[in-house]
C-alpha cells in the first residue's frame, strides 16, 4: 500500500514574536507528519529552533537560511497522535517579519524508517527545484518551498499536488508545500516570477511505505497493529 | 470574504480588561481561512501600544465541541519591514485543516460538523497595556481535490 496524503493545515504570522501554533488533525493507520517552516527575519536570525506536535518534538530534517533575510526548515514525525493536536513552530528571531508553518499528515508510512534522505537547495532564479534520490513507486514525496519576494504566487510542478500555501503582501513572501506520488519520481519544482536578487529555498523528502507483509504471519501482524492503533 | 468581526477598537489594560473575546459566530462549512488583523502603531498613528506591551492572539474554531486553535503573539511599537517601511498591521492567518480525515473524499474541516461550527477570536493581555483595532475575516471555497 503506498504512502498517502491525509490532511493539511497552515498558518502565517506577520510581525509576531517567532512562536506560531495551530491545531492539526491526523488519522488513519501508520501515520506520519511533515512540517514546513518559512521565515523572513533579521539578517543572521533566519533559523528555525523547533517544531513540536502534540508536545512531542519533531525531528529536524533541514534548516536552511538563504539570501539576506529568508530561511526554510522541515521536520518529520512518525506516529503522531490522532485527533486535534497543537503544532508549534519556534524560530530564532523574536521579532521576525514573517513566519509560515505548514503541516501535512500522511498514512501508510513505515514507522521504523519513515523517510529517505532529505535534500534542500537555494537559488535566485525560477524554478525552485530539488531532486530526491532513490524514490520508490509507493513513496510519497513531500516538499516545502519558501520564496523571499515573489511577484505572483508560485505554480506547482505538473506531477505535484499543492497541499498548502500562504502569501503575504508585507514583504512579498510565499510559503507552500506539495506532495508527489513516487511513480512520478523525485523532482519537485515550483515556477514563479520574482524580483532580481531575491532568493528561494526548497527542501523535499520521500516518505516510505509500510513494508509489504510477508506471508500470513506478516499479514496477521499488520492487522493486529491496525487494531491496536484503532 | 466574510466579515466575522467588524473593525473595532480594543483596549487591554491591567485590572480593567485582561481579555477581549469576539462573539462566537457560526461559520460556513466550506471555510478555508480565517484572518485577524490588528492595527499597529505608526509614525502617523502613534497608538498607546509599546514594544514592551504584548498581546496573545488566538483564532478559535469549535467543531462539535472540539476546539481547534491558531495562536501567536503581538507586541506594539513601530516595526519596520525588511524594506524599511513601517508595518501597519499585525496579521494572523490560518488555513483550516482539510483532506481525507482518515478516509473518504477531500473535505474542509467544517464539512465534518454534525452539530455546530463556530469561530471567535481571543486577545489576551500578556504584558503592559495595549490599544489597537481588530478586524476578523474569513474566506470560503470547496476543498481541493486530494490527488496522491
Amino acid at each position: 500500500m503506498p504512502a498517502a496524503f491525509d490532511t493539511a493545515t497552515s498558518a502565517q504570522e506577520l510581525s509576531g514574536d517567532g512562536v506560531l501554533s495551530l491545531t492539526h488533525t491526523a488519522g488513519g493507520a501508520d501515520r506520519a507528519a511533515h512540517a514546513g517552516v518559512g521565515i523572513i527575519a533579521s539578517a543572521g536570525q533566519q533559523d528555525s529552533t523547533s517544531v513540536t506536535y502534540g508536545g512531542t518534538s519533531m525531528t529536524e530534517m533541514t534548516d536552511t537560511p538563504f539570501g539576506v533575510n529568508s530561511g526554510q526548515a522541515t521536520y518529520r514525525l512518525a506516529g503522531p497522535a490522532t485527533g486535534a493536536q497543537t503544532v508549534t513552530s519556534t524560530i530564532t528571531d523574536a521579532t521576525p517579519f514573517t513566519h509560515f508553518l505548514g503541516v501535512i499528515s500522511l498514512t501508510g508510512v513505515d514507522q521504523t524508517t519513515p523517510v529517505g534522505t532529505p535534500v534542500s537547495a537555494t537559488g535566485t532564479v525560477s524554478p525552485a527545484t530539488v531532486t530526491v534520490a532513490s524514490v520508490g513507486a509507493d513513496d510519497l514525496v513531500v516538499d516545502n518551498v519558501m520564496l523571499g519576494a515573489a511577484l505572483v504566487a508560485p505554480v506547482v510542478g505538473a506531477d505535484q499536488t499543492s497541499r498548502w500555501s500562504q502569501s503575504e503582501a508585507l514583504n512579498g513572501g510565499e510559503g507552500a508545500g506539495s506532495t508527489q506520488a513516487g511513480t512520478a519520481g523525485g523532482v519537485m519544482s515550483w515556477t514563479f516570477a520574482m524580483n532580481p536578487g531575491d532568493d528561494w529555498g526548497i527542501a523535499a523528502v520521500a516518505f516510505k511505505p509500510v513494508a509489504a507483509a510477508a506471508g500470513w504471519g506478516g499479514l496477521l501482524s499488520s492487522q493486529r497493529n491496525r487494531l491496536v492503533q484503532a | 470574504m466574510t466579515v466575522l468581526a467588524a473593525k473595532q477598537p480594543v483596549t487591554l489594560s491591567f485590572g480593567v480588561l485582561e481579555q477581549f473575546v469576539s462573539p462566537a459566530v457560526v461559520i460556513n462549512a466550506l471555510t478555508d481561512a480565517i484572518m485577524v488583523r490588528l492595527r499597529r502603531p505608526t509614525t502617523l498613528n502613534p497608538m498607546a501600544w509599546t514594544a514592551a506591551d504584548k498581546i496573545g492572539v488566538a483564532i478559535v474554531v469549535m467543531l462539535d465541541g472540539v476546539e481547534y486553535r491558531c495562536s501567536g503573539r503581538a507586541s506594539g511599537g513601530i516595526r519596520l519591514n525588511r524594506n524599511g517601511n513601517e508595518i501597519t498591521h499585525y496579521v494572523l492567518h490560518w488555513r483550516l485543516p482539510y483532506g481525507h480525515f482518515d478516509r473518504g473524499a477531500s473535505r474542509r474541516l467544517g464539512e465534518l460538523s454534525r452539530i455546530a461550527f463556530r469561530a471567535h477570536v481571543v486577545l489576551t493581555r500578556v504584558a503592559g497595556n495595549a490599544i489597537t483595532e481588530i478586524e476578523v475575516t474569513s474566506s470560503e471555497s470547496p476543498a481541493p481535490l486530494a490527488l496522491s
